[in-house]
């Protein structure tokens, strides 16, 4: 099962966007969700290294001025900044952009300064970090890591369960209770590969499969975005269409 | 063959704010608008706008003396005055892998302006 199948075919419910970033050629970001959140690209290398689970290429952005700028007026209709989760892979260019003493976003989405939600690669050495800022509570948490492979991040923000969940590689890191997000999306400050459309803290590397949904996806539904798993329910079904194809 | 690569130009005269919008689309004029998205002309302006890095992909390699036309023109001063007001560094490199890591490295050694 590919990813996009796995996210398209098992979790359409209540997506907002999934970019699997797979494009060859044009300056669209395609959101291949219900949506169309289509968004646009610039600098970016299209199709340059195979991505995480499936047989795509991943487009290279190149840490100095290359971004996907994805905000539209429909994406700040979509967008809940009370309940949501997103997700996507990341991939540094090599070893040494963990410790170049720059800031690399892999995402941000952010109304304003007290309230948004981004993972990047602090100016610290080997820090990554997720943060959530809501109504100007701003939590953050910090993985300690100099990996050079493919890795999975997501963060879940329920407002009314009061709580943040950080998870990478499909096991949450940490979690938090937190502020309320408000305000309307600001329309150079939802990213890909950035903090900003100026650009910004410029990620170094690659990004592929971004998604968000207006709730907050369970923990064992981010552990299968990580694994590329199917359902239990797929397997059941798997299983049910194989049984005559077996007795044959 | 083609030079795809990075540089700065910097204007030591404070700008105004229409002033920095001429000068980014100058820039931009200078390269392709159209075709591949890393082969479109696309800028990094600073913190303060009073410099901007250019990534360009043209025939030959990005000089001081194009930039200093463009923005003369754009302007509307003597290439004089602006060339006697502004700096000018091509990130050097054998190609554009070489150019990239050595434009990450100016901006490592100078974050607090472009960050």
């Amino acid at each position: 099962m590919t990813y996009r199948t796995l996210i398209l075919d098992n979790l359409a419910s209540g997506l907002i966007f999934y970019y699997p970033m797979d494009e060859t050629a044009g300056a669209v970001i395609d959101d291949v969700s219900p949506q169309n959140n289509n968004g646009t690209y610039t600098g970016v290398t299209l199709a340059d290294t195979p991505s995480p689970q499936d047989g795509t290429r991943a487009p290279l952005f190149d840490g100095v001025n290359d971004f996907a700028n994805i905000y539209s007026a429909a994406l700040n209709s979509d967008w809940n900044g009370l309940e949501f989760t997103v997700s996507g892979w990341a991939r540094v260019f090599n070893a040494a952009v963990w410790t170049d003493g720059l800031q690399h976003n892999i995402f941000r989405i952010r109304s304003d300064g007290s309230n948004f939600v981004e993972v990047f690669k602090r100016t610290t050495n080997n820090n990554l970090r997720f943060s959530f800022s809501g109504g100007g509570v701003n939590n953050t948490i910090t993985v300690t890591t100099s990996r050079v492979d493919w890795f999975h991040w997501a963060v879940t923000v329920s407002d009314s369960l009061n709580v943040a969940r950080f998870y990478i590689d499909g096991v949450e890191a940490n979690n938090v209770a937190p502020g309320t997000w408000t305000g309307a999306l600001s329309n150079t400050n939802c990213v890909i590969g950035a903090g900003t459309t100026n650009p910004t803290q410029a990620w170094n590397g690659w990004v592929a499969h971004v998604a968000s949904w207006n709730f907050a996806q369970p923990a064992d539904v981010i552990r299968r975005l990580f694994l590329s798993d199917p359902f239990p329910m797929d397997r059941l079904f798997q299983r049910t269409m194989k049984t005559p194809l077996l007795r044959r | 063959m083609a030079w795809h690569g990075y540089a700065r130009i910097t204007v030591t005269t404070l700008l105004t704010n229409p002033q920095k919008v001429a000068i980014r689309n100058a820039l931009l004029g200078l390269g392709e608008q159209v075709g591949a998205p890393n082969l479109i002309t696309h800028l990094r302006p600073s913190n303060d706008q009073q410099s901007v890095i250019v990534e360009i992909n043209k025939p030959s390699d990005l000089t001081k003396a194009e930039c200093v036309t463009a923005l003369a023109t754009a302007l509307g001063v003597s290439e004089n005055t602006v060339n006697n007001n502004s700096t000018f560094e091509a990130f050097t490199g054998a190609d554009w892998e070489a150019r990239r890591q050595s434009c990450l490295a100016y901006l490592a050694t100078n974050a607090g302006a472009w960050e």
